[in-house]
Order: C-alpha cells, then structure tokens, then sequence
C-alpha cells in the first residue's frame, strides 16, 4: 500500500508530561481512518503534530514524503484540518473567510470550491456574518475551510460535534464523496458508531501511543466470533482492557 | 506579501478594531486642544497659535496616553488570532510565519498612521482657521505660516516613526505572552520604570523611550536635522530589532 502518513517514534512531551509516547503509525493513501480513545489519550495532540501545528519533542513525521518539521509550508497545500473547534472570525461573513482561507493558500474560487460550499448546506447563508451562525452552521464552515483548498490529506478531530442528525448524514455522505475523490481522510471521535461506519481502518490510542490498528472489516469478523453485539465498543474496552493489564503486569515485573 | 497584507488590513477594517482607537485619539486630541487653547486664552492674555498647540498636544499626550492606546491597538491585533483560535487557519496555511506576522505589523501600522494623520492634518486645519496664522511665534521669534506647516508635518513623522517603535514592541510583547492583559501591563510596567529607575547616560541615550519627547523637534528655533535623522534611524533599528524578534517567537510558536 502507498502511505501518505508515517508517524515514527514521534514523542511529545509537555511540562515534564508525556503526551504521546512512542507513537507509531502509517496511513495509506486514499483510505479513511478513524482514531479512537478516551479524553487525555492524545489524539488531538498527534493531529495537531501531523498537521504542522505542533512540533515533536523526538521522531519525525512525513506527509506525502515530506518531513512536517523541516518543510511545513510544502505539507500545508496537501493537508487541510479542523482541529478542535471551527477557527472563525465572527465579524466576518462565511463568503469573505472562505475567500481568506483560499488566499492564504494562494488559491481562487474554483468549481471545486463552489461544490464543496453547495455540499455542506452554506450557500444559502454565505453573505451572513459568521456570529450569528448556529454552532452546527459553524462546525460545517470549520470543515468548509479545511477542505475548501482541495487538499489531498483531510484530517477532521470530533467533526460531528455540535451538529444534529440531519448535519451527522450529511457530513457522513460528505467524508464518504471526498474520499471517493480520492482524498484520505483521518478522524477522530468519541462516537465509535460513526468512526465504525466511516472508517475503513481504526488506530485505537491509549496514555500517549496507540496500542492497535485494525481494520474495521477485521473487527467486524473478530465480534461475530466472539459473539459480541457492538463489534467496535466491545474491541475498544477489550483492547484498551488487555493493553492496560499488559503495563500493569511490565511495571509489576521491572 | 501584498496579498496578505490585504487580508490583514481587510480583517482589522471588518472587524472594527480601530473604531475605540479613532474615538480616544479624538476624545484626547479635542481635549487637549480645547483646553489648552481656552488656557492660554484665559492666563496668558495672548493669542494661540497653531505650533503652539500642536506642541501642547503632543506634549500632554506623547509620553503615556497616545503609547498606552497604540500599544492596546496593536496588541490586540495580534492578540485577537489567540483568542479567537484563528492563529491554526494561519499556521495551516502555505505562507511564512514571519510574513504573517509582519504582514500583521505593517497593517496595523497602515491603519495607525492612516488614522493618525487625518486627525493631526484636521487638527492642524481647525486651528488655521481659528488662529491667527499671521502671527506665528516661538517665544519670541516670529516663522511663517508655511514653516510653522512645515515643522508640523516633520514632528508629526518623527512621532509616527515613534509610535510604530512602539507598536512594534507592544506586538513583540503580545507573541510572547500571548495575553492581551499581560501584554499590556508589561508594555506600561516599561513606561513606568523608564520614568521612575534612574538610568545611565549612555543607556538613555539609546533607548527607544526616548522618542517620548520628539514633540521638542517643533519649538527648535533651529532645526537640527543631525539629531532628527538620529531619531529616526535609531527608532527603526528598534522597530527592526522588534519585529525581528517577533518574526522568530511567532515562528516558534506551537498550539
């Protein structure tokens, strides 16, 4: 498989804190990959690193072949993201952010870029200023910017935050149609359904490292053998229940 | 650069930034204008003229009130990319960090000595209509219309090249700390001990606080350009001093 993503070794370390400890990981090109752990595991800290936002304290990421940390500005046309909450100026209208984020990656309004704005539901409010959007209105502009540049890497952390379910169908056809276009996309999430749904493999994050990464197919086969109802719930708590008694044992025995 | 120095002007223009700036700049200036005009007036049995109160202007407000309103200015240009969590769209994108946030500094400078300019160039036509512009005087030594302009619009420079020193330090100050309160008590914490720890000479000397009395360049009965131009080329190693480091914290920075 061609990848996309290498994350090697990658440590980060904050006020004395391991954040992430000896991450490794690959993503391959095309695919849509899902990252799953509980609050504090690291995830939004690893996607910040693989999109150029943070820097690691040891080991190296590439993007595309490209390392992160010594050509960013190459990586950046490549990659579009939103990280934790939409980044908006609420003075500004949805059109002249749009605009801005186009600019800033030396672009223009394209077909591409009218598709994506039609896609995610925004047209009809593009001339309204972005304070008195809804948050869910908000949360599809944050992940209009991110893609709105027709990056070839997507990487969306909790996109289905503050939306409702008619927002979580559209955004899911939407992740679907862009990947089909080629795009490889990374997710995280709290709702295990939607990353099940979604993803065509899931790296399972735990205290700074991910412990696994399967396949969804994989653990869809695992739970009919092991008779279990929520296939990823039930492999999640298995995992993070087996990886956790493996350190616990480590520690005991060093 | 060009096109990101649009985006940063078009951002602080839409986002209304610089409105409290243009009311306090004006609030200060009328203030100072007025009363000191009804003063002389009322003490001084003479006629003011519009060196005179140009001076008192920039005498009365150079050293702490026009610094401390800059400094917020462009601190909070900068300050606003934290705040709102903007800062990622900027460092998400293709371009330098340190065109950003020069690209940011040189804006919000446009917008300063745009704003600045029209209210000294108002105040200066206000003041030639009520004043009597045929006898212009300082102290005893009488100029002409044309020279009392000319001096004017020189100071009127020198005081802008100052405050840009300034803004470029309060920017400096806020990617540092990346707080807007914290930025501006460090600014006026600076302000504070210029005035109040006795210094050494030489340091005083070249300092860039020093430009708080550029406004002397008005009232000189001969005008030393010597002394102006080091003014103004020790204010711009500042601002190039200032903004060199902004450019290498901003470019450091991790969210």
């Amino acid at each position: 498989m061609d990848k996309c993503i290498a994350v090697s070794n990658v440590v980060k370390k904050i006020k004395g804190k391991y954040i992430l400890n000896n991450v490794n990981f690959s993503v391959n090109r095309g695919e849509i990959i899902g990252i799953i752990g509980q609050n504090g595991a690291g995830k939004s800290t690893l996607l910040k690193i693989i999109c150029g936002l943070s820097r690691p304290t040891a080991g190296e990421v590439l993007v595309e072949g490209l390392s992160i940390t010594q050509e960013p500005n190459k990586i950046m046309d490549k990659v579009g993201f939103l990280i934790e909450e939409p980044a908006l100026y609420p003075y500004l209208t949805a059109k002249n952010q749009l605009d801005m984020c186009l600019a800033l990656h030396r672009k223009r309004e394209t077909a591409y870029s009218d598709k994506i704005i039609q896609r995610l539901g925004i047209h009809e409010f593009l001339a309204e200023k972005i304070k008195r959007y809804s948050s869910g209105m908000k949360q599809k502009l944050g992940i209009a910017c991110a893609v709105i540049h027709n990056p070839s890497i997507v990487i969306l952390d909790e996109p289905i935050n503050s939306l409702d379910v008619t927002g979580i169908k559209a955004l899911r056809e939407f992740i679907k149609d862009i990947n089909e276009e080629g795009k490889t996309v990374i997710i995280s999430s709290h709702i295990l359904t939607e990353i099940e749904y979604l993803c065509d493999r899931i790296a399972l994050m735990d205290k700074g490292t991910i412990i696994e990464t399967a396949s969804v197919e994989q653990i869809n086969r695992d739970s009919i053998s092991n008779g279990d109802q929520n296939a990823l719930e039930e492999y999640y708590f298995r995992k993070v229940g087996i990886y956790n008694d493996d350190r616990h044992s480590e520690n005991r025995d060093s | 650069m060009i096109d990101i120095l649009k985006i940063e002007i078009a951002k602080i223009v839409r986002s209304k930034s610089f409105l409290w700036m243009i009311i306090l700049l004006g609030a200060s200036v009328s203030l100072t204008l007025l009363g000191e005009y009804y003063f002389i007036v009322a003490n001084k049995n003479e006629q003011p003229n519009v060196v005179h109160l140009i001076y008192s202007l920039y005498a009365v407000n150079a050293t702490t009130f026009f610094p401390l309103i800059i400094a917020y200015f462009f601190i909070s240009v900068l300050n606003d990319e934290f705040k709102l969590k903007t800062i990622k769209i900027l460092f998400g994108s293709i371009r330098d960090r340190e065109t950003i946030y020069m690209a940011k500094f040189i804006a919000s400078a446009v917008v300063f000595v745009s704003i600045f300019s029209i209210m000294i160039l108002a105040s200066t036509v206000l003041l030639s209509i009520v004043t009597d512009i045929n006898r212009i005087n300082i102290e005893y030594y009488a100029i002409t219309y044309q020279e009392a302009l000319w001096r004017i619009i020189i100071t009127t420079i020198i005081g802008e090249v100052y405050f840009l020193c300034i803004g470029s330090y309060s920017m400096l100050i806020d990617a540092i700390f990346e707080n807007q309160g914290v930025a501006v008590i460090v600014f006026f914490m600076t302000v504070l001990l210029w005035s109040v720890i006795p210094l050494p000479q030489w340091f005083t000397n070249y300092f860039f606080l020093k430009g708080q009395t550029f406004f002397a360049f008005l009232d000189m009965f001969e005008f030393d350009w010597l002394e102006f131009m080091k003014y103004v080329a020790l204010f711009i190693v500042y601002i190039a001093a200032f903004s060199g480091i902004g450019c290498f914290i901003f470019s450091k920075k991790q969210i």
